[in-house]
């Protein structure tokens, strides 16, 4: 393996960190040069000479196997998460080391969840900070990489398998430089366009910037301590959950959509079926909040109810409400939701909609094989037909996702921590959505667990984030030939 | 780049990073060590003014109870009343501009006007029992709120020396950082001068090794664009023309 253009590439990619460190410095410089200042400027520096060094040394190689391709999206996320903990952990504060690397690794994996119990401590510069992890990592901070890197070809296809579900890559159907543009209009388009609403709907421009970071990676960093909750607006909550649900769909299917093309959101299998699982999963959970008495009124049932029901199953963890005494019926739904999430080729995390299909329609033609043992019956999604393999890489996947769940929930529990909380904490950070039940519902912070469980959550973060192959190759680099 | 340009922008790039760290690290220090100065500062301030405003009422208080005591009804303790009112009323407007603890000053600005009110009921048919019934409770609240303030202030420094007891290592924390940051570039310094720099320079020593003792073709493959790279291309130039000369001799 070459080892130093792999440092090379991940260098490039700690470049890209540095930028909105230095953004952010300057946020907090023409903030009145608030206490982020000198952390953020010094992290910006360390960050910058860690990424520039390589590029003294190596030359650029544009010919990557899988293997260095792998690790390069691994080294990159680890080491942005290392060094984009270095602002929080100068700023002091609530940050000791194990918050500072949890906070971090939350940023950076698009999960959102926060170990401050006081968010609104934090200096604008910090802020600021936080809700870029979650716009950089919400890109895929190698896909900046291969965008910012001048070279083509083989190297580009090889990153992006890594960084995207395979499915999406198929659905793209563009060729891979193109999917780059692609994926950069239509995030920073949104994103954007999300910003500008906001304002138009009363936001100031740094609340609306950062939220709209925060939505568009399906992240959920607030800057405030109550998130969306604390404007008591429905308009904006309404401009949230539009744009919370758009961030869940395929960036390719938005493209071609906004583009008139034949292969558009309405006619996309999947998304028709994602919209519709919000829709059941939003009747449910509002109709269990009425009967629960939660809510007297059917409008604001339904309000609650669909933001929060957008807010999980986007994976991006923002509050309108506080959750932590919904009735179980609520809970059970919103969890299903915080397992499906939203649509491959999104930023959103978790097991996907695509896949979930697929398994519905396995299972379907697994009965129909039974009953009509000589037919030759093809799995079709999105008019497809999909091999065994890619069907038995979902049910693997799903399969890989429970065991780890069961596992991160079982460890979480010997940490003297309650069932509920163990098993959403585990779930909600595989799926990178951030807020679960119990102690760590969409209100609190993840700041009172055991140190051990925070590092434990961070390692499942990671783990999801990077579709659990990507980081299972990296213990297991001695047998890849 | 060429391989002495290569190591020096190494060396100045480790040393700018460990130079810029220790000046911000300065900084950081200086407006840590600003700041506990600040709140020391404000401590002792505090106490002296607590001091001025508890010491101002004690001579009021003791000034109007001789003047009530005293039947002959001097106008020396009037004056003495007006003198401690005065002084207190310039510690007062101290603490309002350097200490900011508006919520306590107000309470004690309250106090005080209520004080003043019960003080101004002062004539010649005052007696001990208005004295000990009605003027006792407004001086009492007035000291109370005084030394409330004085606790306040003191509680914060004192919740501030936990909080740096407790974050000792926050101190250093940039120090550490910085330290581990140029530890991380020396070890890939290290690295790379392995990998870019020795690693060739053997590789082409074992090539050639190879065909001076065993006539094995001289196949060294160098990634860089420096002098090592052009060294290997005139070892290969030099092996052809040697294979072509040999011939003739």
């Amino acid at each position: 393996m070459k080892l130093g253009v792999v440092i090379r590439y991940v260098g490039l990619v700690m470049l890209l960190n540095a930028a909105f460190m230095l953004i952010s410095a300057l946020i907090s410089l023409f903030n009145g040069m608030d206490t982020g200042f000198y952390p953020l400027l010094l992290s910006f520096l360390i960050t910058a000479i860690i990424g520039a060094f390589p590029l003294i040394f190596v030359p650029n190689d544009n010919n990557l196997s899988n293997k260095e391709s792998y690790v390069i999206v691994v080294m990159a996320w680890v080491m942005s998460c290392l060094l984009g903990m270095v602002p929080y952990l100068i700023w002091g504060g609530e940050f000791t080391f194990t918050n500072a690397w949890f906070e971090s690794t939350s940023g950076f994996t698009t999960t959102g969840a926060t170990i401050l119990s006081d968010v609104e401590a934090l200096p604008k510069g910090l802020l600021f900070w936080r809700a870029a992890t979650h716009w950089i990592g919400g890109v895929g901070v190698v896909l900046f990489a291969i965008v910012i890197l001048p070279s083509m070809g083989r190297m580009k296809m090889s990153l992006s398998s890594a960084e995207m579900s395979m499915m999406a890559k198929d659905n793209f159907r563009y060729t891979t430089k193109k999917i780059l543009q692609i994926i950069i209009v239509v995030y920073v388009g949104l994103t954007l366009c999300e910003t500008l609403v906001l304002m138009a709907v009363g936001m100031d421009w740094f609340d609306a910037l950062t939220n709209s970071f925060s939505t568009v990676a399906t992240g959920g960093f607030s800057t405030k301590n109550l998130s969306i909750m604390y404007y008591h607006s429905v308009t904006i909550e309404m401009v949230i959950t539009f744009f919370m649900l758009v961030s869940g769909i395929h960036m390719g299917l938005i493209y071609a959509t906004l583009r008139g093309k034949h292969n558009n959101v309405f006619r996309s299998e999947v998304a028709r079926f994602y919209v519709l699982s919000l829709l059941v999963s939003t009747l449910i959970v509002s109709a269990s909040l009425l009967m629960n008495h939660n809510y007297t009124n059917v409008w604001e049932a339904l309000r609650y109810g669909v933001f929060q029901v957008v807010s999980y199953a986007t994976t991006t963890g923002f509050a309108s409400t506080d959750n932590a005494l919904w009735p179980p019926l609520a809970m059970i739904v919103m969890i299903y939701c915080t397992i499906q999430c939203a649509m491959a080729g999104s930023s959103a995390g978790g097991v996907k909609a695509d896949r979930v299909l697929l398994i519905l329609k396995a299972i379907k033609a697994r009965v129909l094989k039974l009953q009509h043992p000589n037919a030759v019956i093809r799995i079709k999604q999105n008019g497809l037909t999909q091999e065994d393999g890619v069907v038995n890489a979902a049910i693997l996947l799903v399969m890989i996702y429970l065991l780890t769940a069961l596992v991160g929930t079982v460890l979480l529990t010997a940490m003297n921590l309650d069932l509920l909380t163990s098993f959403t904490a585990t779930i909600a950070s595989l799926s990178n959505v951030g807020p679960g039940f119990g102690k760590v519902s969409n209100l609190a912070s993840f700041g009172p667990l055991p140190e051990a469980a925070k590092w434990l959550l961070s390692l499942l973060m990671l783990f999801g984030r990077l579709e659990f192959f990507g980081f299972i190759h990296i213990f297991m680099l001695r047998s890849w030939k | 780049m060429g391989i002495k340009h290569k190591i020096r922008l190494g060396f100045i790039t480790i040393g700018i990073l460990l130079f810029l760290s220790g000046i911000i690290s300065s900084l950081e220090l200086s407006r840590f060590n600003r700041a506990t100065h600040n709140l020391l500062e404000k401590s002792q301030q505090s106490i002296e003014i607590s001091k001025q405003m508890l010491d101002a009422v004690q001579e009021q208080n003791t000034a109007l109870l001789l003047s009530i005591t005293d039947t002959l009804h001097s106008a020396v303790y009037d004056s003495l009343i007006v003198k401690s009112d005065r002084d207190f009323d310039r510690a007062y407007r101290t603490a309002q501009s350097g200490l900011h603890d508006p919520v306590q000053l107000e309470a004690i600005g309250t106090a005080f006007q209520y004080y003043n009110s019960i003080v101004s009921q002062v004539s010649d048919s005052t007696d001990i029992v208005w004295f000990t019934d009605v003027y006792k409770t407004s001086y009492y609240n007035l000291t109370h709120s005084i030394k409330e303030f004085m606790v306040r202030i003191q509680q914060r420094t004192i919740d501030y020396t936990a909080q740096l007891e407790r974050n000792a290592y926050r101190a250093s924390m940039v120090g550490i950082i910085a330290l581990g940051a140029g530890i991380l570039l020396l070890m890939v310094f290290y690295f790379m001068l392995n990998n870019y720099f020795i690693g060739p320079v053997l590789q082409i020593t074992k090539g050639l090794k190879g065909y001076v003792n065993s006539r094995i073709p001289f196949e060294v493959a160098v990634s860089t664009q420096d002098e090592i790279n052009t060294l290997k291309e005139y070892i290969a130039t030099l092996i052809t023309a040697h294979k072509k000369a040999k011939p003739q001799a």
